[in-house]
């Protein structure tokens, strides 16, 4: 148990360091990225237009349950 | 294992015996996908073994620190880490690569070789041979993908995108190709062939080399 | 309409193996035998289905929220691995078959671009919950499709004559270019026609 617990929390301390240092990164950068303009990665130019003709044909029930269906 | 190589070994390996992509077919995951434009590619490349380098000189670092039963976790952790901070440069410095890398970009994550030296070299071997090792695989890697993308893009497109230098936009157009080109190539399918031509030629290479040493083939399955 | 419209997207318009080009090396190296692809396909399907719903929840619920989007990438695949591994331990403890059929092949999927690649378009392309389980669904299925019609090729290959340095994996990725060439009929004129 003991062995588990050791594992666990050495697994825990890696991922914490590990956001850690992205955040502080990320705050580092943000305000070069920022002046750059947000670039998505673009779908599918097929796909798009068939999720979106899709869409289109479905309007109305996606209000119900809050967006969530 | 912990390599018994000289170090130079561990380095050349990397370039053609060990090569990621033809041989060991890792690399392929995301990067076949970028391998569409020579700068794409040498970008991916780029990336690729910074991300490399450093997780195996991490790895290698917290080789006794990170517990057997939770290697997975530990190891995907770290490259995430350095695939998002990799990532994070990339779109503050070359945002143009990044986005002509796009999805591919945040895929360097789960890039097989990354993973697989990680769990098979660097929990092993020192740091210094582990960065060594993570060198050599990288610009096997870079060399291997850039070829392909030379293939697609001169054959399919007729050009060779560099990156812009001083006012001129990097691309260069192969003239009479450029009026015909083979479209296909620029799209996943030509990716799959080039990269099955290709491997086939290395195939034949190394089937040659074996025969010439005098080494058994019977049956000249290689892989 | 729009889960018609996903499904088609993920199945044969953007298959995420032939166009997106993910998943391939358990594509290439799992496809040689009929069952084995398929026992791998069923396992894609499932792991991708709950990895884009998982992957959606903690993004909508957790990261939006906080903030923290940037730490996208590494909560996201510990999700995965963590999904993938809990996945093998339920298909060891509850049956030997269910194991040899599907949980031999979890392993593989640990680090696997496809799945973190659907969580990720998912992701960018805004889907609500429900619509991200199912392009999870619609990826996996056409990961089985591709896998089931490529490992049925490459059984019928092997029984043939090919020159020597093409044996093996060049093959199988010619053949996949065909594949994917004969996908290519799902472009955008053709849809743009199709839907007006």
């Amino acid at each position: 148990m003991n062995a588990v617990f050791g594992a666990a929390l050495r697994l825990l301390v890696i991922c914490l360091a590990s956001a850690l240092v992205i955040g502080v990164v990320y705050f580092f950068l943000s305000p070069v990225i920022a002046s750059e303009g947000k670039r998505k990665a673009q779908m599918h130019p097929a796909g798009s237009i068939v999720i979106h003709a899709a869409r289109e044909m479905s309007a109305p029930s996606s209000e119900l349950f809050g967006g969530i269906i | 294992m912990t390599s018994r190589n000289t170090l130079s070994e561990d380095l050349m390996k990397g370039l053609v015996r060990e090569n990621p992509i033809f041989m060991t077919l890792l690399g392929l995951c995301p990067a076949l996908a970028v391998s569409n434009k020579v700068s794409s590619a040498l970008g991916m490349g780029a990336a690729v073994a910074i991300v490399l380098i450093a997780t195996n000189f991490l790895v290698s670092l917290l080789k006794d620190f990170i517990p057997g039963k939770v290697r997975t976790l530990a190891h995907v952790a770290i490259i995430a880490t350095l695939s998002t901070i990799v990532n994070l440069l990339m779109h503050a410095y070359t945002p143009a690569l990044f986005a002509d890398l796009g999805l591919y970009a945040q895929l360097i994550a789960v890039n097989c070789i990354i993973i697989d030296r990680a769990n098979s070299f660097a929990r092993e071997n020192s740091a210094g041979r582990s960065v060594v090792d993570a060198l050599g695989m990288g610009i096997g890697f870079t060399l291997a993908l850039t070829l392909i993308a030379l293939l697609r893009e001169v054959l399919g497109n007729g050009t060779i995108t560099l990156f812009p230098v001083a006012g001129w936009n990097g691309t260069l157009i192969i003239p009479g190709l450029g009026a015909a080109p083979i479209k296909v190539l620029g799209m996943s399918a030509g990716a799959f062939l080039v990269f099955g031509y290709l491997k086939a030629m290395f195939n034949a290479y190394r089937m040659r080399k074996a025969s010439g040493e005098g080494a058994d083939i019977k049956s000249g399955q290689i892989a | 309409m729009t889960y018609i419209g996903i499904i088609i997207t993920y199945t044969l318009v953007q298959n995420l193996v032939l166009v997106d080009l993910l998943g391939l090396y358990s594509y290439v190296n799992v496809t040689r035998r009929l069952d084995s692809a398929a026992g791998l396909g069923l396992a894609m399907v499932i792991v991708m289905s709950l990895a884009a719903l998982l992957t959606w929840v903690i993004y909508h619920l957790v990261l939006l929220p906080l903030g923290i989007t940037f730490l996208q990438i590494l909560t996201f695949l510990l999700i995965i691995v963590g999904l993938v591994q809990i996945l093998e331990m339920i298909t060891k403890w509850s049956s030997g078959a269910l194991h040899s059929s599907l949980g031999s092949y979890l392993p593989m999927l640990t680090v696997n671009c496809a799945v973190l690649g659907i969580a990720l378009i998912a992701v960018n392309a805004n889907y609500s919950a429900f619509e991200s389980l199912f392009a999870g669904f619609s990826a996996g299925i056409g990961f089985l499709l591709v896998t089931v019609v490529m490992a049925s090729i490459r059984e019928r290959l092997d029984l043939e004559w090919i020159p020597k340095p093409f044996r093996g994996i060049p093959i199988a990725f010619v053949s996949a270019g065909l594949m994917a060439m004969a996908f290519l009929g799902f472009d955008t004129a053709f849809l743009r026609n199709l839907l007006g």
